[in-house]
Formats: C-alpha cells, sequence, structure tokens
C-alpha cells in the first residue's frame, strides 16, 4: 500500500492560480459566462455569446447569425444551416443536433486502455412567438456505459432518454427571464465537460440544476442572476423508483455573474458567485473571469479562478470547513480559419490548507473545422495528483463532433 | 472598535489562504475525521457520483454512492455498524479492493477520469486501518 506521509514542501502547482490571479490584477477586460465554445467569442469579433447562441448565456443550440458564423468564420467552408441548408424551419422554430464519438488511449493497471464509444446524441428544438420560447435538449444519458443486469441493465431507450435543458423564457430588448432547467450562468463552460471548472464546479454532465433566472446582456456588459433547485434524472418507463436521482447538486442556492467588456470589444472580465446549500456539504464560490483576444497575434487567453469554502453539516462528524482552489488558464491560437490549437493548464484543490489535495493537468488540444458541421478535436492531457510532478496519469483522445 | 468573533476568523481565514497561495506551504498533517460520513461527503460523492458513474440511475458496477448508508453496504459488504468485509476489509488496507482501484494497482484506476489525489487516498486507508467505522 501507498505510504502515508506528509512531507512540507513548496506546491509548484499553485503557479497555475498564481498566474491566473496575475492576469487578473494586471488586465483590464471581461469574464463571460462560457458558452460551449467560449474560444470563439471576441476572435470571431462577437462580443457576446448570444450573437450566436439563442441562450442568452451561450452554449446550446445556435442561432440562424450562428450558423452563418460556423459556415463562414470557423470552418473551411460550406453551409452552417441546419440540414446543410437543405430546407430552413419556419422563423419561429429552430431544431438542430449534436452527435459526438470519441476514441481514447489510457493508462491502465500499467497498460494503455483503448476505448471507443459514442459520447452525446442530443436533439435540439425552440420555438418562439413574441418574445416568448419554449427550449428543449433531448438526448441518450448513459451512452458511454453499459449497467449490469443487477443493477437494472435490463434498462431501455426510455430509460437514457434525458432532457438536460428544458425551458422557458421571455425576451424583452435586453433583459430575459427564464425557468427551467439549464446550468445556471456561472465560470467559462467548455465543450469539454471534463475540465476542472466543469468537473468540480457544479458544470459537470447532467448537473443542470432547475432554475429561476434574469439578466441583461448588452454590448458593454452583462449579468445573470440565477436561484436553483436539484433536477433529479427521471427513469421514464417508470420501473424504478429513485429517491435521490439529482446528479451532483443535491441541494439549493443561487449563481451570479456580471460580465464587462472593453470599449474595443475584444476582452473582458467577469465576477461571480455561487452557493450550494445542501445537507451533507454547502458549497461557497466566489470567482473571477478574464478574457482577451489579441488580434496581432491570433490569440485568446481564458482564465478562470475561483475560490470557495465547504461547509458540513451537523451529521458529518468533526469536520472542520475546507478552503477550496479552483484555478484555469487557457490559450488559444488560431492558426488558419478551421484549425485552432490550445494550451490548457488547471488545478483544483477542496482543501488548500492541506499538503497533496490538489490535482493539476496540462493539456494540448488541436481542434480541426474542416467543414461546417463537422469537428475533429485531438486531445493530449497530463493529469497529477497530490502535487506528484513526477507521474503523471496521461490521456490522449480523439474526438468526432458532427451537428445539425 | 474590536472586530467580532467571526470576523477576526474570517480575516484569519484569508491571511490563511493568501500565506498558503504566497508560500505554497501547506499542512503535513491531516488531521480530517477518518469517518465514513466525511469520507463520503468530501471525497467519494465529488469524485465517484458522475452522471455514469455510481449514481442511482447508472449504478456502474452495480454501485451507488448517492446515499450515504446505502453506499456504506457497497462497500462493505454488510450494513452499517457491522465489521466491513468486501471491497472494504476492516483494518485490512491490503485486503480491501477499494484500495487497489483508488491506486490503480492491477486494476483500472478509479475514478478513470481523474485519480484521487494522494491525500485523499491516505485518508480512505487511515479509514481502513481504523476499522473503516461506520457513523450513521
Amino acid at each position: 500500500m501507498q505510504s502515508v506521509t506528509h512531507s512540507s514542501r513548496l506546491r509548484i502547482g499553485l503557479t497555475v492560480a498564481l498566474t491566473a490571479v496575475l492576469a487578473l490584477a494586471f488586465q483590464a477586460v471581461d469574464i463571460d459566462q462560457a458558452s460551449a465554445y467560449p474560444q470563439f467569442q471576441f476572435s470571431t469579433y462577437n462580443a457576446r455569446c448570444n450573437i450566436c447562441h439563442f441562450s442568452p448565456s451561450g452554449g446550446g443550440l445556435i442561432n440562424g447569425f450562428g450558423r452563418d458564423e460556423a459556415g463562414d468564420t470557423i470552418s473551411r467552408g460550406g453551409s452552417g444551416g441546419f440540414l446543410h441548408g437543405a430546407w430552413t424551419p419556419p422563423d419561429f422554430l429552430a431544431l438542430g443536433a449534436d452527435v459526438r464519438g470519441a476514441g481514447l488511449i489510457r493508462d491502465n493497471a500499467d497498460e494503455p486502455q483503448l476505448l471507443a464509444f459514442p459520447m452525446q446524441v442530443d436533439l435540439y428544438a425552440r420555438a418562439a412567438v413574441s418574445g416568448f420560447s419554449a427550449n428543449i435538449v433531448l438526448g441518450l444519458r448513459g451512452v458511454a456505459r453499459s449497467v449490469p443486469p443487477e443493477a437494472g441493465g435490463d434498462r431501455g431507450v426510455l430509460d437514457r432518454l434525458v432532457s438536460r435543458e428544458h425551458y422557458v423564457m421571455y425576451e424583452s430588448g435586453e433583459y430575459y427571464a427564464r425557468a427551467g432547467r439549464f446550468h445556471a450562468p456561472y465560470g467559462l463552460r467548455h465543450q469539454d465537460h471534463s475540465v476542472y471548472s466543469r468537473r468540480y464546479l457544479g458544470q459537470h454532465t447532467l448537473e443542470e440544476t432547475y432554475n429561476l433566472s434574469g439578466g441583461f446582456v448588452s454590448d458593454a456588459y452583462e449579468y445573470h442572476i440565477t436561484a436553483f433547485a436539484p433536477a433529479p434524472v427521471l427513469l421514464l418507463s417508470g420501473n424504478e423508483s429513485l429517491d435521490s436521482a439529482p446528479v451532483g447538486n443535491n441541494g439549493f442556492g443561487g449563481a451570479l455573474y456580471y460580465e464587462n467588456r472593453n470599449e474595443d470589444q475584444d476582452g473582458a472580465f467577469g465576477v461571480q458567485a455561487r452557493v450550494n446549500l445542501e445537507e451533507e456539504v454547502s458549497t461557497f464560490m466566489v470567482g473571477g473571469l478574464y478574457k482577451a483576444y489579441y488580434e496581432d497575434l491570433s490569440l485568446m487567453v481564458l482564465g478562470q479562478l475561483d475560490v470557495g469554502m465547504k461547509a458540513f453539516g451537523s451529521d458529518v462528524d468533526d469536520a472542520d470547513p475546507q478552503l477550496l482552489l479552483g484555478a484555469h488558464l487557457g490559450v488559444t491560437y488560431f492558426l488558419t480559419q478551421g484549425i485552432m490549437l490550445t494550451s490548457m493548464v488547471e488545478r483544483y484543490d477542496p482543501d488548500i490548507l492541506l499538503s497533496k489535495s490538489g490535482r493539476d493537468s496540462v493539456n494540448l488540444s488541436v481542434q480541426y473545422f474542416p467543414y461546417a458541421h463537422i469537428e475533429l478535436h485531438l486531445l493530449g492531457k497530463l493529469e497529477f495528483q497530490g502535487e506528484d510532478y513526477g507521474s503523471p496519469s496521461p490521456l490522449g483522445l480523439l474526438m468526432f463532433h458532427y451537428y445539425l | 472598535m474590536a472586530a467580532s468573533a467571526p470576523q477576526t476568523r474570517l480575516a484569519a481565514m484569508a491571511a490563511a489562504v493568501l500565506c498558503c497561495v504566497a508560500l505554497g506551504a501547506c499542512a503535513d498533517v491531516d488531521d480530517r475525521p477518518a469517518e465514513w460520513s466525511y469520507i463520503h461527503a468530501a471525497i467519494i460523492k465529488p469524485n465517484c457520483t458522475s452522471s455514469n458513474c455510481h449514481t442511482d440511475i447508472s449504478k456502474a458496477a452495480g454501485i451507488s454512492f448517492d446515499d450515504r448508508l446505502e453506499g456504506y453496504q457497497h462497500l462493505a459488504g454488510v450494513p452499517c455498524g457491522q465489521p466491513a468485509r468486501d471491497l472494504v476489509v476492516a483494518n485490512q488496507p491490503e485486503a480491501s479492493k477499494l484500495m487497489y482501484l483508488v491506486l490503480g494497482q492491477e486494476v483500472r484506476v478509479m475514478p478513470p477520469d481523474v485519480p484521487l489525489a494522494e491525500a485523499e487516498i491516505d485518508l480512505i486507508e487511515r479509514w481502513i486501518l481504523e476499522g473503516a467505522p461506520c457513523n450513521p
């Protein structure tokens, strides 16, 4: 067994956090609460996420302008329209789909492990009339894993159906209000759910909560205020009764997000706060974000720093509150239209006053958009646990993404 | 005016954070409780209950950690209050498959996406060495 030693030493990994702190301190720009591809804000000369997405905080189904951008600006050609432009839905209706599959190689008991699996199958629909809209995402849950028979492995398609987003929204000018299930606006939300700012900060797969949310989105700034409650994942066949179906957040809480963009509309800074109250452990977080696009260098910089506290409930014996830290710094280089290279460093530490409790990662990825609707994503990642920088866990992943 | 006790405590915590971040030196001794209630809340749930893993809706390997007592039974093979003897064997980390899983020794490491940090593994080992107690 592993020896139990706790030697004092410098925590090299905190340089990630310090870098993010310095970036926040010395740069003057905005924070946006991220969309699925936060690198595209500013770098496509669009300052707001909702220029291309229907959601006021970005992510999910793209609108007509977004589809044009997907073909003209982001990819190396082709029509970004629904069905590749073969048929255009009526004005009140928007439709779409995302399909992702991946091949992966990683260390497994000292031997490389190869996996190939479907990653995402989601259908999108939005109907809108006079400022009101209804939005839904319907997909398959757990497509990457089989369920053993003794654990309900006879579950069929009905029990794998899941709607991670469904909400109604009213928009009037730059204001909006919406109610339903979606990610409460907070932080950078990359399309990769395994980045620490999603994995550990309440934005992991199917952790969308039920929300009441409102806000304001303009070219100069935006804010989002959200109250949330747990969102159970239902087994639609009704064969089983689940008492604790919500994934991730099981509590009630709220999130605030504010982003201010600079005059040149090529950068922003943001501040945010989130509270999640649960019986076993409650979490309180505050954070800041930084985004800047350096046109001359074709570089996009994204940074996020969060600090927080976990407070344990009375039924968790003798546990003191813990201070947590999340830090994320990514730099994307747009090599040419349709090809972007991203380097990312991250840190998450659930107890920053304790040695060897954090994890760090270094990512390098190439994203290639050869044609509208198609993305190839090659990712290499090294992860370091407990500040052991001598023996990283390597991961390689090739993902294919098609959107309709 | 003298600061109130909560203000003083907050200021002390903030100072500790700043010192820790600035100097990179943190506590050597893990004084966190080696109790199931804490391990479940601080380590197991945040790391093992992703949507496709050990939740009630997925039950990978037939195991769910959504509920604290049910999760203990999945690991111990017995209800709370009896000596653990399955994936966890009370007082015997070397006989507990859970340790091999979290260390990735001879088996696929768990969690497979982001393995546990050393301090978390050490605490689980200490919990097992102390008899893997289950405090309901």
